[in-house]
């Protein structure tokens, strides 16, 4: 096969250094180099910029405290104004509270922790059904039976002015 | 690592014979004098790279629809990075159409147009046109109000074109009027058709070059191809290369530094707003201001530039002046500076005539943060920025500082329904609110601080949303709740009720909360309406359960009902508590609300003789503390007159009974007081045991007398002692044997209660002289006294009581007299004794005897 390499051809005809042309070679390479990276670190950077978006909670109030009845898991439904990526929207999701005394209270998230289905809560039966493989779960949350890997996830909460708040991540 | 470079590019090479092809591009020698004139063509393909990527990235996060656009562009504004990027896209298509102009400028100079190149030069307008393509289509993308006014001075001017004007317009806009359509069909236009064109006629332009050959230098003789010992890579490309870097930088710099601009977002119904053109545009803009009239327009935006256009199509196959140098192209350099001259020229005064934006004093600016902070904008806008709800401050100028301020500080005044927040500021800053406001006109743009977080709803930018939301509330009451806290529908209808609740509201709610109760829970917690519904809700059993809530809160009820209401039941008929036991319970706590039905007089049908179960068998002892303190009426059922008749006295005491009544009552009825006093009760006043304990008149009350005479004189009138003393019977302490005597030391002080019997000067009836002596009776007075009739001294003091002060030394003042020797004698009679007090019993004989005098014997 041929060399197509050029500079054979016109070695002789030259009166251009050889160490010159390097030089510029490099530097084209090098000045190339450069202007691709100041390109391309704020451009990657940019596109990247929402994967790195610190996750922030915000507290969410689910309801008044004196509505819950005492033993049984009550399904609350929250909405809350956010924003998705750069669209305002209002969230909604299902917890479910349970307390035994009023005093201290479990929040419990509805999705199962297998596939994401969201459970409910069977008031015969008295424990959570998931209705895509048939998980349940006891009062509390815990797994009692079917192919979740583990309970259901427990939200921080607190009381605030008679107002059950539970903590919650914005996007999730 | 050499060795394994070479062996990639020889399996490269095999595999699409690429590597060839890109070393017989990089090796074309390059004529004589080519250089750095020539970087512009390849400085605007970097300018066009850095556009494809900068914007292709942005792609990622842009949506063209009016209602996300905007939001959008901000969002990557805020993003990591994101100004950056967009700055970069901003000032590339500047700095795009610069080099574009530069490279068009050096072609012409250089002659690089002429045979057999013309198809390059005209590939090399139609990228000029379409650089102007992406340009216009690109601006309106971010949907601010430059954008989307710029766009609609920009269709209207195609619009001005005769016959096919206004289709031309519509298929631009995509309807009538720029909105969604246009965005899209814009943005299509710009991200895709443009692009592919672009660079299908970038290669072909480039191909052309190369097939062409780089336009040789102009030298004398013009030799054509003389090979240069350079080539392609590295040397153009190298010059190339820093080129794009040193574009790359500057347009670094100005992004840092600058930043893309942004307006506020696009509002269609604002026709206040003076777009301004791009740089570019500002030639055309100025010529249309000298042509007026109905073609005007038409002329001046679209005739002469293409014209002009035209003329720079046709140019190279014009021109047949074969000499590339300039000196040998006389009119077309002419014409290139004529051109260059005229169009510099309108550029500039274009760019003079644009109004300049108002520029605030440094207390305006103040007042302008003041404005920002307090939130004003969020109902006033400014020139069309801000909210929607309240008047445009732009022509805030107009009313004078005082009512300005007063306005700010009480804005009832002016209008009593408003809605505005009474704004409270120390005198300072409120002095720079009110110069920011005045400083305010037509042309001042106001800056809006970019949300960060959830935005409002498109709807919320409405025109008329202010009016229009009351309708979607009502619709659906939940729709505010997803957003909103009730508390936030406080904020202004704090201040300003909903028209629906200001006539007779409280009795015609009830329809509307029935109907729709989400309706009140828009605004009002759920407990609002337990405020007065806890008790008050007529649910079913209210029939039953009423009684027990009326009894207690009567004046509710009138709320809503009239008194006769309750009669058209209680008329005969018994309400439920006067159920079983009632008869037991029915006087506890008091007799409130009986009346609604019972005359007074119903209660005596059962309680002539029928006590209260108050009234056990010890109440008689018991009664006077819950009497007393109030827990028991009496007066419920007893009359006034109904204690007197137990208490001989009015219960309960009278206001006066203290001062003055008691005294009578205490007298007729002592006993009424013991009944509930105790007997040391009247002393705690009275200083003495009352009543006057059994013998006061005979014996004991003496000896009070004596002593304290004025306690009697608390109760007794003077005049009392003489009703049993008198003659017959005087005071005991005048039957003592030597009262004669005695009385004088016991009136001392008393002179008053002696003459309670005695009369006022009976004391000197009695010793015909005053009594007691007057001050100084023992330095003057007494001596005339004694002189005149010295009896009287004698009923009181024994003789000897003159020697007290009298003696040889100290004689009476009689004795003074020149004629005492004689006159004694007379004075003397009767008196032997007085004088014997000084003289002794023989003094007078003594004194005689020496003289030979004969004593006058007096009688007795």
């Amino acid at each position: 096969m041929p060399d197509h390499r050029a500079t054979e051809s016109f070695e002789d005809a030259l009166t251009d250094t050889p160490s010159r042309r390097a030089f510029l070679a490099y530097a084209s390479g090098a000045l190339s180099l450069v202007i691709g990276g100041l390109l391309a670190i704020p451009l990657v950077g940019f596109v990247l910029a929402p994967v790195f978006r610190p996750r922030k909670s915000r507290w969410v109030q689910l309801g008044h405290v004196a509505d819950l009845p005492r033993g049984i898991p009550t399904k609350l439904v929250y909405s809350y104004p956010t924003t998705d990526g750069w669209l305002s929207k209002v969230a909604r999701g299902t917890v479910y509270a349970l307390t035994e005394d009023g005093k201290s209270y479990t929040v419990l998230s509805n999705l199962c922790p297998h596939a994401g289905c969201g459970v409910r809560w069977d008031e015969q039966k008295e424990y959570f059904q998931c209705p895509c493989h048939d998980g349940r779960f006891d009062r509390h949350g815990k797994v009692t039976g079917g192919p979740p890997p583990h309970g259901l996830k427990e939200f921080a909460h607190k009381v605030e002015g008679g107002s059950l708040l539970v903590e919650l991540e914005e996007g999730a | 690592m050499v060795r394994l470079v070479r062996m990639i590019g020889d399996w490269i090479e095999e595999q699409t014979g690429m590597v060839s092809t890109i070393h017989e591009f990089m090796d074309e020698p390059l004529p004589a004098k080519v250089g750095w004139p020539h970087v512009l063509g390849s400085a605007v393909a970097v300018a066009f790279l850095i556009q494809l990527v900068t914007g292709a990235f942005m792609m990622v996060y842009y949506v063209p629809t009016p209602d996300h656009a905007y939001e959008t562009v901000e969002y990557i504004e805020q993003l990591a990075f994101g100004s950056l990027v967009r700055g970069l896209h901003h000032f590339g298509a500047t700095a795009m159409v610069v080099l574009v102009g530069l490279h068009l400028l050096q072609v012409f100079i250089w002659g690089a147009y002429k045979r057999p190149r013309q198809m390059i030069w005209v590939i090399g307008l139609a990228l000029l046109g379409l650089t102007f393509a992406f340009s216009f289509t690109g601006y309106l993308l971010p949907w601010d109000q430059k954008a989307y006014w710029a766009t609609v001075v920009g269709t209207n001017i195609a619009g001005c074109i005769p016959y096919v004007g206004h289709f031309l317009r519509s298929a631009l806009r995509g309807g009538e009027a720029v909105g969604a359509s246009t965005l899209t069909r814009f943005f299509t236009i710009h991200v895709f058709a443009l692009p592919v064109f672009l660079e299908l006629l970038i290669v072909f332009h480039i191909y052309q070059v190369r097939h062409h050959g780089l336009t040789p230098p102009w030298a004398v003789g013009e030799p054509e191809n003389v090979p240069k010992p350079q080539r392609f890579f590295p040397h153009q490309i190298f010059k190339d290369c820093v080129v794009a870097l040193a574009l790359l930088l500057v347009l670094l710099y100005f992004a840092l530094s600058h930043g893309a601009p942004l307006e506020p977002m696009a509002n269609p119904s604002d026709t206040t707003y003076l777009p301004r053109p791009e740089w570019y545009f500002l030639p055309v803009y100025e010529v249309l201001k000298y042509l007026p009239g109905k073609y005007g327009e038409f002329v001046g935006a679209i005739v002469i530039p293409t014209l002009g256009f035209l003329g720079l199509l046709l140019l190279p196959y014009v021109d047949r002046n074969p000499h590339r140098l300039p000196r040998r192209r006389p009119l077309a350099m002419g014409l290139l500076v004529l051109a260059f001259t005229i169009i510099t020229v309108f550029g500039v005064q274009g760019m003079k005539s644009t109004p300049a934006k108002t520029q605030l004093s440094d207390v305006g600016r103040l007042g302008e943060k003041l404005f920002v902070d307090l939130r004003c904008d969020s109902c006033h806008p400014i020139n069309a920025v801000g909210g929607n709800v309240a008047p445009d401050l732009a022509h805030a100028a107009k009313r004078d500082a005082k009512t300005l301020e007063k306005l700010l500080r009480q804005p009832t005044a002016f209008n009593e329904r408003t809605i505005m927040p009474a704004t409270e500021l120390p005198p300072g800053k409120m002095a720079t609110l009110v110069k920011f406001l005045q400083e305010l006109d037509e042309h001042y743009e106001y800056t809006r601080v970019p949300q960060v977080g959830p935005k409002k709803p498109y709807s919320h930018f409405e025109e008329n949303w202010f009016l229009a939301h009351k309708f979607e509330m009502r619709k659906d009451p939940t729709y505010c709740e997803s957003c909103h806290k009730p508390a936030f529908c406080q904020t202004c209808h704090r201040r300003r009720r909903p028209d629906s609740h200001l006539h007779k509201w409280l009795r015609y709610h009830y329809g509307v909360a029935t109907e729709n109760p989400a309706y009140c829970q828009a605004c009002h917690e759920k407990s609002f309406c337990d405020a007065c519904h806890a008790q008050m809700m007529h649910t079913e059993d209210w029939t039953a359960r009423h009684g027990a809530v009326a009894n207690e809160k009567r004046e509710l009820c009138k709320e809503c009902h009239r008194d006769e209401t309750c009669k058209l039941c209680h008329t005969g008929a018994r309400p439920h508590s006067h159920g079983k036991g009632w008869l037991e319970s029915h006087g506890t706590g008091g007799i409130k609300g009986c009346d609604t039905c019972h005359e007074r007089a119903f209660c005596q049908n059962c309680h002539m003789g029928a006590k209260p179960k108050s009234h056990t068998p010890d109440w008689p002892r018991i009664h006077g503390g819950p009497a007393k303190r109030g827990q028991q009426k009496c007066t419920e059922c007893h009359s006034t007159s109904f204690c007197n008749s137990c208490h001989g006295t009015s219960m309960p005491h009278p206001r006066s009974f203290k001062l003055t009544k008691h005294m009578q009552v205490a007298k007729r009825n002592p006993g009424a007081c013991l009944r509930c006093h105790q007997q040391d009760f009247c002393t705690q006043c009275h200083g003495l045991e009352l009543p006057h304990p059994k013998g006061w008149r005979a014996k004991t009350h003496g000896a009070s007398a004596k002593e304290a005479p004025q306690v009697c004189g608390r109760c007794h009138a003077p005049a009392t002692c003489g009703k049993c003393h008198d003659q017959d019977s005087p005071p005991a302490s005048h039957d003592a044997d030597d009262w004669n005597k005695a009385h004088g030391k016991q009136g001392e002080g008393h002179e008053p209660f002696c003459a309670l019997c005695h009369g006022k000067n009976s004391c000197e009836a009695c010793h015909g002289l005053p009594m007691p002596h007057p001050t100084g009776w023992r330095t003057k007075p007494h001596s005339q006294v004694v002189t005149k009739s010295p009896e009287l001294c004698g009923r009181c003091h024994k003789p000897t009581h003159c020697a007290k002060c009298h003696d040889a030394d100290n004689p009476p003042e009689s004795h003074f007299d020149d004629k005492y020797t004689k006159s004694h004698a007379a004075q003397s009679k009767g008196q032997e004794a007085l004088c014997a007090a000084c003289h002794g019993k023989t003094g007078c004989d003594d004194c005689h005897k020496k003289n030979g005098v004969e004593v006058s014997k007096a009688k007795g």
